[in-house]
């Protein structure tokens, strides 16, 4: 006579494939025979579960990590050097005139101080940076007294450019991409962007660099990183 | 060490597996999603220390782990609902078929006993891939599974005898 739960222990061994070739055929000889031990035998396998596996096509796609989306491939280091790089290289000019971390004031070379200078004067810098280094002081000199005795606006105050004055500043920028045009000994091209369709390396970098200068997050980097010399910005308010 | 491409196969493989296993336990599906994504999302940033060779049983621990916590805060929650919605529903229960009284069942097992049934069951496990996963040891298992087996089979009976 066996206990109840020695009958289980039998009955979930035999379902468990526990049992060996002999204790099987016994069982299977006493589930034929007792009824009530086949009832106990076919409650015990409910206890078994198989279903087919549920959908889940959304979830996959969503763990699914997409090459290029949640890591950085190759291609896209570079890119991140070369603008990091970028951000480094001085264009000619730079050195002439520079911030002084702390301070900040602009020195010259010989750190003789240069008064802050209007809004239309740092446009006319930039552009000049541009063109040619060894223009930029006199450049810088000559538009600063045209700034004094044309406009007494307070330094530092953005300066609101006229209609007449963004032309001029247009042309101006579309002067110096003809020159570097020339200087490059190409055919000189249409200087419209939409005639020629798209920027030269040496335009872009320029351009890229050139907002990069505008910006605030830019200068507060400089500052805090050191020495490192800064060309006059662009305020951004002016356009 | 994981690759990306590991990864994405082991996404490929077992998420379903792992989102039946939580969703038999924890009957929430939104939830059971959620889980499962925070398993894989381990899994990733774990990537450097996991075994490429026992991603599937890493995969059924974390979960087995984060459903237990789930299972205990949520209790905690929603104790007092829970017992007013099931004297709601059982006032007005349909006739349940097996599949029901089997669910049920389930249900009144412990976290680790439905682990275990749900581990041996769907995923055909064997007594030490479960040890290995639940941090038990072989003959542990056996006597978690026989007596999950064992409450699972009284309480069939007994929901079949009363409804």
């Amino acid at each position: 006579m066996i206990t109840e739960n020695e009958q289980d222990e039998l009955i979930f061994d035999f379902l468990e494939g526990n049992l060996s070739h002999d204790e099987e055929e016994a069982f299977l000889i006493l589930k034929e025979e007792n009824e009530l031990f086949n009832r106990q035998v076919r409650l015990w396998q409910n206890t078994y579960m198989k279903e087919p596996l549920p959908s889940v096509e959304l979830l996959e796609r969503r763990l699914i990590i997409q090459p290029g989306r949640h890591t950085v491939n190759f291609s896209s280091r570079i890119y991140m050097v070369l603008i990091i790089m970028l951000t480094y290289v001085t264009l000619p000019g730079d050195g002439v005139e520079k911030y002084v971390p702390g301070a900040i004031t602009k020195v010259t070379h010989d750190n003789t101080p240069i008064p802050e200078e209007t809004a239309d004067q740092a446009s006319k810098i930039i552009f000049d940076c541009m063109e040619d280094q060894n223009i930029v002081v006199k450049r810088t000199v000559q538009t600063q007294s045209e700034v004094v005795t044309k406009d007494d606006r307070p330094i530092n105050q953005p300066a609101v450019l006229s209609k007449p004055d963004l032309e001029a500043l247009f042309m101006t920028e579309q002067l110096i991409l003809k020159k570097i045009e020339v200087r490059k000994g190409e055919t000189p091209k249409p200087t419209s962007v939409a005639a020629r369709k798209k920027w030269s390396r040496r335009e872009m970098r320029m351009i890229r660099q050139k907002l990069w200068q505008d910006s605030d997050t830019r200068k507060a980097n400089e500052f805090q990183k050191g020495n490192v010399p800064y060309v006059v910005p662009l305020n951004s308010n002016n356009f | 060490m994981i690759s990306e491409s590991q990864y994405n196969d082991a996404v490929k493989s077992y998420a379903r597996n792992i989102f039946r296993f939580v969703f038999k336990n924890l009957k929430d599906k939104d939830a059971s999603e959620d889980l499962v994504q925070d398993c894989f999302m381990k899994l990733w940033q774990n990537r450097a220390s996991v075994d490429s060779s026992k991603i599937k049983s890493w995969l059924f621990s974390v979960a087995h782990h984060a459903m237990i916590n789930y299972a205990k805060a949520e209790a905690r929650k929603t104790s007092l609902d829970n017992a007013e919605v099931n004297l709601l529903s059982t006032g007005s229960l349909p006739e349940p078929d097996l599949k029901e009284l089997i669910e049920k069942s389930l249900q009144e097992l412990t976290p680790l006993q439905r682990s275990i049934i749900l581990l041996r069951d769907f995923e055909g496990y064997n007594y030490k891939e479960i040890g290995d996963i639940l941090k038990l040891s072989e003959p542990q298992v056996k006597v978690y599974l026989f007596r999950a087996r064992q409450r699972m089979k009284d309480s069939i009976k007994t929901l079949s005898a009363v409804l």
